[in-house]
């Protein structure tokens, strides 16, 4: 799911930044350090709003150091799975076991369990496909799929899905 | 599914079971008490102030749920002492096993399975398979990866296919980053164009250089028919130590639309083992269908799924470029091990670059060679399958009695079994002692000819002997030679031949290979034996030493009556401790002797053959 989230980083700059574009330095550095990020608690950050509106305030003079620290507010556009969603996903590899899909950032492994009965696997076509009467999922399909769990890894977020359901498959 | 849940063994045994806490059939959540029980220790207790004393105790303690579910059947009951972990004391039916799991977690239920507790029940042990080409963090449980295993297995049978494993680097194809292959490729008026303009290349950006390197890539002449060919009988995988991307660059040159190989491409990237490759890790069960090839036999420990094929070397010198893990390949390259096909010399550095580094039109036939053997393979493999059906058959109308149901897999026919069959029985009345090809003294058993030659059957021996058949000898120089050319019935044979018959599965007609009779002085002794031979008397009497080496052969033939022939080969060849020392000491010994006296009429006869000289 996305949200909107209003979030602040702390960025620690060496003294030979200061000067008339330190807040231009700033903002590239919180773009480049925090877009396409994941964490658990907010899933990925996929955008930040509003480059030029970004509230950088005074910054403080870390004692005995010489560099300062900012804290820089900001807003991003954050996407969050969540156990239960249902998302829209490009299939990356087939083998017989199941599926891999991409959901943006987020790779998801749907098993054959998790995927309706009438659709078996063909490991003699080439990419190798799951296939029904009507429908074929390979390498490079749309499919959509409900999330059925999710975990989070150091910068990493995995998930499982199934599209055994009304509604789900490909697309 | 139910689960037996076996005793840890971190509870304080022997326990005593006092009471059990949950019915068999209630539903249970993890770490739900299950029984109790007792068991004794030592503690610790102060008396007074500062007197410490141990003394024994008498605790209780629970057993709790590692797992949720439905309880099944108690194996304990109350008043059991057990002794040991390990001891089954109850089932639980689970809702999910887990049996696959992706990122640590269970792929059929969504759950994370990393999650660790105080009761050290880990969950995301159950599924600890990788077997998947391409998806590294995706494992499955045994049951699991049987079932897999089974289902493929059954669609190979049904199409009447087995599977090869195929190397890359020097086994289909063979690569270099010299870019002087590019100028030459680019440039028509270039005398080598000719040569090296069916070379494909490409560019992957790794290591660093942000330029990326180029890669320029030979395939094995005939590869196009071969893989077509071959992938009617055969279902194939890459199994190589390249990078991932570089494999995938070569797969898309070797099979560009994806009909051979498709997803099949295990890389460095995902084999988990940078120096050996297990066939465990695409086949965990059962490898009975799979035929391997590869260059070297090493990295498989030489498993009996393997064919060994003469490394291809296009670009002379260059090796393989991905074996930078791998311990040092044993030289094999002047002994003609390595095919050329047409090869081209590599421009040393301080030397230009002239016509002559152009070799001549070599063909190299050991693709068409790997297709018949393994041609072979698969109809002997699929003439005993059918034998086995038409067995099966039989059993199932004459006694329509049910089998206990056992393995499916049981008695039917193995490539790990037919393969070894089939090359044993190549040169199975070969004894081969060999000369100038391996260093003197090295240990037989760890140099890769050896091992590939014993394994079509050939017995290899390091001193002449008796049973001697066959030398293969680089040089018709060497001390051996000589000593050979003494004894009628043993070939005298370059390593061609050896070659021949190991990469064609026959035994190859000796005759175009027979080392020519060298010219008569220029002879040079083995370095090591030459100075026992320096105080020979002049006046030497070739006659007498003629007699007595037959002498010392009449001796070693008794000799053999009564040790036995077994003896002796095992004595000198595998350097095992037999049941009795005694005879294996006197079988070096009659060894030596006979090394002895054959290396004077060696001496001998070099001063006869100069002798013969002066005379003309």
């Amino acid at each position: 799911m996305f949200f909107l989230k209003d979030l602040s980083l702390s960025i620690t700059l060496h003294p030979s930044y200061f000067g008339p574009s330190m807040h231009t330095y700033l903002r590239s550095k919180l773009l480049q350090d925090v877009e396409g990020t994941c964490s658990g608690e907010y899933g990925y950050i996929i955008y930040v709003m509003d480059g030029m509106r970004i509230d950088v305030d005074r910054g403080r003079v870390i004692p005995g150091n010489g560099g300062a620290e900012f804290e820089v507010k900001y807003r991003a556009i954050v996407w969050k799975p969540f156990k239960g969603e249902v998302v829209d996903a490009v299939v990356t590899s087939v083998n017989n076991i199941g599926f891999f899909a991409d959901v943006g950032p987020l790779s998801v492994f749907v098993s054959t369990k998790l995927i309706p009965s009438d659709m078996r696997f063909d490991p003699n076509s080439s990419p190798p496909a799951y296939v029904s009467d009507d429908q074929t999922i390979e390498r490079g399909s749309h499919v959509r799929l409900k999330i059925v769990g999710t975990r989070v890894d150091v910068g990493e977020m995995f998930a499982i899905g199934s599209i055994k359901e009304d509604y789900l498959g490909v697309l | 599914m139910s689960s037996e849940i076996k005793l840890p063994s971190n509870l304080r045994y022997p326990i005593t079971v006092v009471q059990l806490l949950a019915e068999s059939g209630s539903s249970i959540n993890k770490n739900t008490p299950l029984f109790s029980y007792r068991y004794t220790t030592k503690v610790t207790q102060t008396i007074g102030i500062n007197e410490e004393v141990e003394v024994d105790a008498e605790l209780m303690a629970t057993f709790d749920a590692p797992m949720e579910g439905n309880l099944g059947n108690w194996y304990i009951k109350e008043g059991d002492e057990i002794e040991k972990s390990g001891f089954v004391a109850v089932s639980i039916e689970e809702p999910c096993t887990h049996a696959v799991q992706y990122a640590g977690m269970c792929a059929l239920c969504g759950k994370d399975l990393t999650h660790r507790d105080y009761s050290g029940y880990n969950e995301s042990a159950r599924a600890d398979i990788q077997m998947f080409h391409k998806s590294k963090g995706l494992a499955v449980s045994m049951t699991e990866a049987e079932r897999i295993e089974k289902s493929a297995s059954m669609a190979l049978l049904t199409n009447e296919k087995l599977i090869l494993v195929v190397d890359l680097d020097q086994t289909i194809i063979h690569t270099t980053v010299d870019p002087v292959i590019g100028e030459w490729k680019r440039n028509p008026a270039d005398p080598h164009h000719e040569a090296v303009k069916d070379v494909h290349s490409f560019c992957l950006q790794d290591g660093g250089n942000s330029q990326g390197y180029w890669y320029y890539v030979k395939t094995r002449p005939g590869l196009e028919q071969f893989l077509e060919r071959i992938s009617k009988k055969f279902e194939l995988h890459i199994y190589t130590m390249a990078t991932k991307s570089y494999a995938a660059a070569i797969s898309k040159i070797i099979d560009p639309s994806g009909k051979y190989f498709a997803d099949r491409v295990l890389s460095r990237d995902e084999s988990g083992n940078l120096e050996q490759k297990s066939l465990k890790r695409l086949f965990p069960v059962d490898t009975s269908l799979v035929a391997i090839i590869d260059d070297r036999g090493d990295v498989w420990k030489w498993s009996a799924n393997l064919i060994k094929v003469i490394p291809f070397e296009f670009f002379v010198g260059i090796g393989d470029i991905n074996s930078g893990f791998l311990p040092k390949q044993q030289d094999v390259k002047a002994t003609g091990a390595t095919t050329s096909g047409g090869a081209i010399a590599m421009p040393q550095e301080d030397k230009p670059v002239g016509k002559n580094s152009l070799s001549g039109e070599h063909d190299d036939s050991e693709l068409p060679n790997i297709e018949s053997s393994l041609i072979r393979v698969h109809e002997t493999y699929y003439e005993e399958y059918r034998k086995y059906q038409a067995q099966k058959d039989k059993e199932v109308v004459n006694k329509r009695k049910r089998k206990r149901p056992g393995n499916w897999r049981d008695g039917l026919p193995d490539i790990k079994v037919i393969m070894p069959r089939i090359k044993q029985s190549v040169l199975a009345d070969v004894v081969i002692l060999m000369s100038g090809t391996v260093p003197l003294g090295a240990n037989l058993d760890s140099v890769d000819v050896v091992i590939w030659a014993r394994s079509f059957g050939a017995k290899v021996v390091d001193t002449l002997a008796f049973d001697v058949t066959h030398l293969v000898a680089e040089r018709s120089g060497t001390k051996k030679v000589h000593q050979a050319r003494k004894f009628k019935g043993i070939k005298i044979v370059s390593p061609a031949w050896l070659y021949k018959c190991l990469s064609s599965w026959t035994h190859v007609d000796e005759t175009e290979f027979l080392l020519p009779v060298s010219p008569n002085s220029a002879w040079d002794v083995e370095s090591s034996s030459s100075s026992d031979f320096d105080e020979l008397d002049e006046n030497f009497d070739i006659e007498s030493v003629v007699d007595e080496v037959a002498e010392v052969c009449e001796m070693d033939a008794e000799f053999d009556a009564v040790v036995g022939d077994d003896n002796i080969v095992h004595a000198v060849t595998e350097k095992e401790p037999t049941e009795d020392g005694k005879v294996d000491e006197e079988a070096v010994a009659t060894d030596e002797v006979l090394s002895v006296s054959a290396g004077k009429s060696d001496e001998a006869d070099g001063e006869a053959d100069e002798s013969d000289m002066s005379e003309a």
